[in-house]
């Protein structure tokens, strides 16, 4: 394979994974309606069935304060241990160098791609700016949304 | 072919001499670490937003004055996997280690009336407390222990340039459609006690969730990338 058919191929490969992309979210969408028409739900907004829910039961102030903090320990732990794995097995070694330095201007942002999709790359921005929005807000919601609505 | 993204100053750089630390924008990705943990609480996500915000005006002012700063894309999708993980990892992680506190069963059980009744119908039923349904159990052993901490890692280490953070972000974003497609699956096949069992079924969930697409969105653009610049 010449470099241009590897280079057209994986441009190819790449529109290939944005439309697998989209046929995942639209088909999961159109499933889920599906199933829920099949066990007789409507819009499937507001017309779930509730069950019971159980007596919440906490540790008291410092019981859940210790477990919370134990629970920020551990994350941390986790963290720390995959951040020193990964860093040492995939550092550059003789047997596994580094690619070396092509003298491409840096500050030029078509130095930074293999393939050129400058209006791809656009679009992705976009999605990526309004989703990390939305899921640190709606995260963030949670929590005083329950409280409004069912109380502590 | 001409990449016709925003145009940049030009700035002479010599990657033998320039770093890619740099002191504005190390400043600067200070703010965006700082953003990162903040979302990573999950309830303080709209102060990280703001943190985030400024990291990357402080790495566009030093691109401005003539500092070597990398592409504000790569800043934006490494910052999108990393709040993105952290909520997941901490989410699931506060179920797995925290379900006895009062705060996590009145989240948990809130949510799970809203959007998904498998976190609040038999919760704390199982050994392992928590969630009750074994699959979505099995998931957050997965995402705690397995994908979400190695793609924050990743996440990190790829906005620093360094190779095993462009290498993990791959391999970490393959890991997690594969996580979406069995999450959804088991949705769907535990749907009555899911979907069925919540206030807004099918529209919440989705309406809650859909932005969690991050790795759909980053492969394909990391596949774009030059892995040459990753190369510390």
């Amino acid at each position: 394979m010449t470099e241009t058919d590897v280079i057209k191929g994986r441009r190819h490969a790449i529109y290939a994974l944005v439309a697998f992309c989209a046929v995942f979210f639209i088909g999961g969408i159109i499933v889920s309606y599906a199933v829920a028409a099949n066990y007789g739900y409507g819009t499937g907004f507001g017309d779930g069935n509730l069950d019971p829910i159980g007596t919440v039961q906490g540790q008291g102030f410092f019981g859940d304060s210790a477990i919370l903090g134990g629970a920020f320990i551990l994350d941390v732990g986790i963290l720390s241990a995959w951040y020193w794995l990964v860093s040492r097995l995939e550092a550059p070694a003789d047997d596994d160098p580094l690619l070396s330095d092509d003298g491409a201007d840096l500050s030029l942002n078509e130095s930074w791609y293999f393939i050129q999709v400058p209006n791809l790359t656009r679009v992705l921005i976009g999605i990526a700016v309004f989703c990390t929005a939305g899921v640190a807000i709606l995260a963030a919601s949670i929590l005083p949304v329950v409280l409004l609505r069912y109380g502590w | 072919m001409v990449n016709q993204m925003n145009p940049q100053t030009a700035v002479q750089v010599n990657p033998d001499k320039d770093s890619v630390s740099t002191p504005q924008s190390d400043k600067a990705d200070r703010w965006l670490l700082a953003g990162a943990l903040c979302c990573g609480t999950i309830m303080l996500g709209p102060v990280g937003l703001i943190l985030i915000a400024v990291g990357l005006s402080k790495l566009h002012r030093a691109r401005r004055l003539g500092e070597w700063v990398r592409p504000t894309a790569v800043t934006v999708f490494g910052m999108f996997a990393l709040v993105d993980a952290s909520i997941n990892f901490v989410g699931w992680s506060l179920d797995l280690f925290a379900h006895n506190t009062h705060m996590l069963q009145t989240m948990s059980g809130g949510f799970g009336r809203m959007i998904d009744g498998g976190y609040y119908y038999r919760y704390n039923s199982t050994w392992l407390g928590g969630v009750s349904d074994r699959a979505e159990k099995s998931f957050a052993m997965f995402a705690v222990f397995m994908i979400f901490p190695s793609r924050i890692v990743a996440a990190w280490a790829f906005i620093k340039l360094r190779r095993w953070g462009y290498r993990w972000m791959i391999l970490t974003g393959w890991a997690y459609v594969f996580l979406w497609t069995g999450y959804l699956s088991n949705l769907l096949l535990n749907f009555p006690d899911r979907f069925g069992n919540s206030l807004y079924g099918v529209t919440g969930w989705w309406v809650f969730d859909i932005f969690y697409m991050t790795p759909f969105l980053t492969l394909p653009w990391l596949y774009a990338l030059n892995r040459r610049r990753w190369n510390r």
